[in-house]
């Protein structure tokens, strides 16, 4: 089999990947992320796609050292809950090694390749946070 | 009208790679040795399309067990696949549907390499946004872990009595797959998994089958379903409210107290420890410790089995073993045998049990009230 | 010389990246056996190093981020995308839709990579130029990348790097951060550099590659533009010229006629490598960080294959208000975390593994 992952799969999602894109609820006005077709707070339907914004907080962070197959290149894998303010977000955190960082400190949206299907399927790319280059 | 356990038959969970999933049904039905013919077979596991690749297992199981003819379905929520097989079964039951109905949980979890399971493991969290990064199992609840010590001041040797205390109930326990015990220091400096999550802070691989018998007859059963509930939360943890908390584990734990007239009094816990902060999250959320206060609960000996609130008497997650789709029917097979006296470890004065169970980090709860007869 | 003369255009946005990770060069000569006085020829102290989840298309998305920031013009008006680079992710498949994509630029847009050894970057620069002139698109993106591949010991190794640079351009409206006054373009038939089609890394010709290629290109489309425009060296406040190493952009700005102190600010080889498409590029987008309005720039990259460009540019009032808008070359300069020889070939993906 030449492709493990959905091509389709991947190509709905780019944006939300891409651009870090949450979701509104016209309804109760809560930002939540990831975008699901209905409110988690109170269940309306009215959601509406929203940017996030790019900087936030790393509130907490684990040092993954036996991650899921397909992210040996990334070992030790980083995984943060940034908070952005309006709403949280899990993610790697990468260009940093585990003894530089720090909770609460201020880190930024960037993209890269999450993985790779195979050798010859897509390369799959998306959201993940980094140690801030420059202070605002 | 009531609905009991007749009978529960379980295999020594481990890494049995000289056996097929199939020939651990098989083991498990010797084990039960009853052969009431079941009106329906309801079988709960996750992993076999991947790891055995086979679909509609149910009517493959069916024919292995002997019951060809059978009807035959398989239910799959995550962790609680096993808990909400009995839910389905007791409700099913009690509206007078079925007599009969075998549950069959079963999992192969080594038939590929370790990493490639946690990959299928990962799938119980938001496959899209969570699994899609890299997180595996172990990695949101060490997020939960490292924010339980930082906002409760606790530490990593402290949440450890949990595992010391599982490895030692384990010793008793002849199904499961970790019988050594361990203490303390040694979990804090076992091999990191994802910090501060060690080896010996999780549940181990393993294989394993459990079969158990629901009926309405109330004759020779072993114990008595008294309630089954279930509940669901949000998928991401990005969605909650608080990591810590899980809401939807408490609605299942108030309407169980509910049906019971607003009161439980309950002999022996069994939840599911898939990690050390699992237990202390559940104890919290369902309100029998205050926020933050479990672990020094813990810690003084009151989920000892001796203790006020004695949990996992037979290992839990963590030494017993967490067979996946088969967890939950370990659990009421355990209670069951410790009820009726006819599990190797005893409560002699325990009349009821709770078993509650989560998928994730709460997305899916359920909770089973079990009585002796 | 037959260089035409154009309307002035803009550049409204610019933007850089480089990882940040660096390999010294004497890691380099360590595992290969080079003499250490070879890096030392180079005038280059260690190279950038692409991360593990890093590729060109990764750093020229965040180098066009960066240009988006400074220029904060509508990604809805950008209307082509152009992707320079010998290191794509994909050999088919656009990189700049990716790009175009995750800056919100789709869908009424062209896109497309280009490959010119290390001068893609500098044609999409060029050809946005005209297009902007032309009105066929308001503004337009590009984007020059690289996370160059070498062989593993060979002297291309201690040099071909990861970075790239960014460039928003379109016709001047009074606001941009400076004038392109004039281009040429030099370009003949003369392989000193290539990769074969399915090849993971490039051969070259040595020594060839200076004196009839770098040199010679770089010398004829700079001394063009010159004479097109009338200037000389002294018109002139800083000089970029493509860095393949240390050494060359002086030697090339020398013959020209321009001192080493013009040269220097654009210069970035010598602290991160050659990064391609990014090189002098790179260069451009580090004296726009630092240039004052009226000042003016020339730049001359040069590609393998070969050929060169020349820009006369002329920094504007518009430059100020943009400089701190994003984080500048240096932001990512002094950013560095040093890797050692292994780290290096996993992060790059040269160990052979099963997956």
């Amino acid at each position: 089999m030449s492709m493990e992952y959905s091509v389709p799969l991947y190509w709905r999602n780019r944006i939300n990947y891409y651009r870090l894109i949450g979701g509104k609820c016209k309804k109760c006005g809560r930002i939540f992320f990831p975008p699901y077709n209905r409110c988690p707070y109170c269940g309306s339907d009215e959601i509406e796609p929203v940017e996030l914004p790019r900087t936030g907080k790393l509130l907490t962070y684990t040092v993954s050292y036996n991650p899921p197959e397909g992210y040996k290149l990334q070992t030790p894998l980083i995984i943060g809950l940034v908070d952005l303010g309006v709403a949280k977000v899990v993610a790697q955190i990468t260009d940093a090694q585990p003894d530089e960082l720090k909770e609460g400190m201020d880190v930024e949206a960037v993209v890269r390749r999450i993985r790779e299907d195979r050798t010859a399927g897509l390369i799959h790319y998306a959201y993940k946070f980094r140690p801030l280059v420059k202070q605002e | 009208m009531g609905v009991y356990v007749k009978s529960y038959g379980l295999t020594k969970l481990g890494r049995s790679y000289f056996k097929s999933l199939y020939d651990l049904v098989n083991d498990a039905l010797s084990d039960m040795d009853d052969t009431t013919k079941p009106d329906l077979i309801i079988v709960s596991s996750l992993f076999t399309s991947t790891s055995i690749g086979q679909l509609d297992l149910a009517s493959k199981i069916a024919e292995i067990t002997g019951y060809k003819g059978v009807p035959a379905i398989r239910v799959e929520t995550g962790e609680t696949s096993g808990h909400n097989a009995v839910l389905m079964a007791f409700r099913l039951l009690a509206s007078g549907q079925y007599d009969n109905i075998l549950l069959v949980g079963a999992e192969k979890t080594t038939e590929f390499l370790a990493a490639r399971m946690y990959k299928e493991i990962s799938k119980v969290f938001d496959s899209e946004y969570e699994a899609y990064m890299g997180v595996g199992h172990a990695s949101l609840h060490a997020l939960a872990m490292k924010e339980y010590m930082r906002r409760y001041g606790k530490t990593h040797r402290e949440l450890a009595y949990w595992p010391a205390l599982m490895h030692q109930n384990a010793l008793n326990n002849p199904y499961a797959a970790l019988r050594f015990p361990v203490d303390q220091d040694s979990v804090v400096k076992a091999n990191t998994v994802s910090d501060p999550i060690t080896l010996l802070d999780s549940y181990p691989l393993v294989d394993g089958a459990s079969t158990v018998i629901l009926t309405r007859n109330p004759n020779s059963a072993l114990a008595e379903i008294k309630y089954a509930a279930a509940a669901t939360d949000v998928m991401p943890i990005t969605h909650k409210e608080d990591i810590l908390d899980l809401p939807a584990l408490r609605t299942v734990y108030n309407r169980i107290k509910e049906e019971s007239g607003g009161d439980l009094s309950i002999d022996i816990f069994e939840v599911t420890d898939q990690f050390t902060i699992t237990p202390y999250l559940i104890f919290e959320s369902i309100g029998i410790a205050d926020k933050g206060s479990s672990v020094d609960m813990v810690n003084n000996g009151l989920f000892d089995r001796s203790g006020q609130y004695p949990t996992n008497v037979t290992g839990g997650l963590k030494a017993r073993g967490h067979p996946f789709g088969a967890t939950g029917l370990y659990q009421l097979s355990e209670i069951a045998g410790i009820l009726s006296g006819t599990f190797p470890i005893s409560m002699e004065d325990a009349k009821e049990a709770l078993i509650l169970g989560i998928n994730g980090l709460g997305s899916n709860a359920s909770g089973i009230l079990v009585g002796r007869r | 010389m037959n260089g035409l003369l154009h309307d002035p255009a803009a550049i409204y946005g610019w933007g850089a990246y480089i990882p940040r990770y660096r390999l010294p060069m004497k890691e380099i000569a360590r595992i290969w056996g080079w003499h250490e006085g070879v890096p030392s020829g180079l005038n280059v102290k260690e190279k950038s190093v692409d991360g593990p989840d890093e590729d060109s298309l990764t750093i020229g998305l965040e180098a066009a981020y960066n240009a988006l920031k400074r220029a904060s013009v509508n990604p809805k008006e950008i209307g082509v995308v152009m992707f320079g680079s010998e290191s794509k992710p994909y050999a088919v498949k656009p990189s700049a839709t990716i790009i175009a994509e995750a800056l919100g630029i789709t869908p009424s847009t062209m896109a497309s990579d280009l490959e010119f050894a290390c001068r893609a970057g500098s044609e999409a620069f060029r050809a946005i130029i005209g297009m902007t002139l032309g009105g066929l698109v308001k503004y337009g993106l590009a984007i020059g990348s690289d996370t160059a591949q070498a062989n593993p010991g060979d002297v291309l190794e201690f040099t071909a790097s990861s970075g790239g640079a960014a460039f928003i351009i379109g016709k001047p409206n009074g606001t941009e951060a400076a004038i392109i006054e004039g281009s040429y373009t030099y370009v003949t038939d003369t392989p000193d550099f290539w990769r074969r089609a399915l090849q993971p890394y490039p051969l070259h010709g040595e020594g060839f590659t200076g004196e009839p290629a770098y040199f010679h290109h770089i010398e004829n489309s700079v001394r063009a533009l010159m004479e097109m425009l009338d200037l000389k060296p002294e018109d002139f406040d800083y000089a970029i010229f493509h860095q393949p190493n240390g050494r060359f952009p002086l030697k090339v700005g020398k013959k020209l006629g321009f001192p080493k102190e013009k040269i220097l600010p654009g210069l970035v080889t010598p602290f991160i490598g050659n990064t391609y498409n990014g090189s002098a590029l790179l260069g451009l987008a580090r004296v726009l960080d630092q240039a004052k309005p009226g000042q003016r720039i020339l730049v001359a990259p040069f590609g393998s294959g070969a050929g060169s460009d020349a820009y006369s540019i002329v920094v504007m009032e518009g430059v100020k208000e943009r400089q701190q808008k994003a984080p500048t070359v240096d932001d990512y300069l002094v950013r560095r975390k040093e890797v050692d020889y292994a780290l290096y070939t996993k992060f790059r993906n040269i160990i052979t593994r099963i997956v």
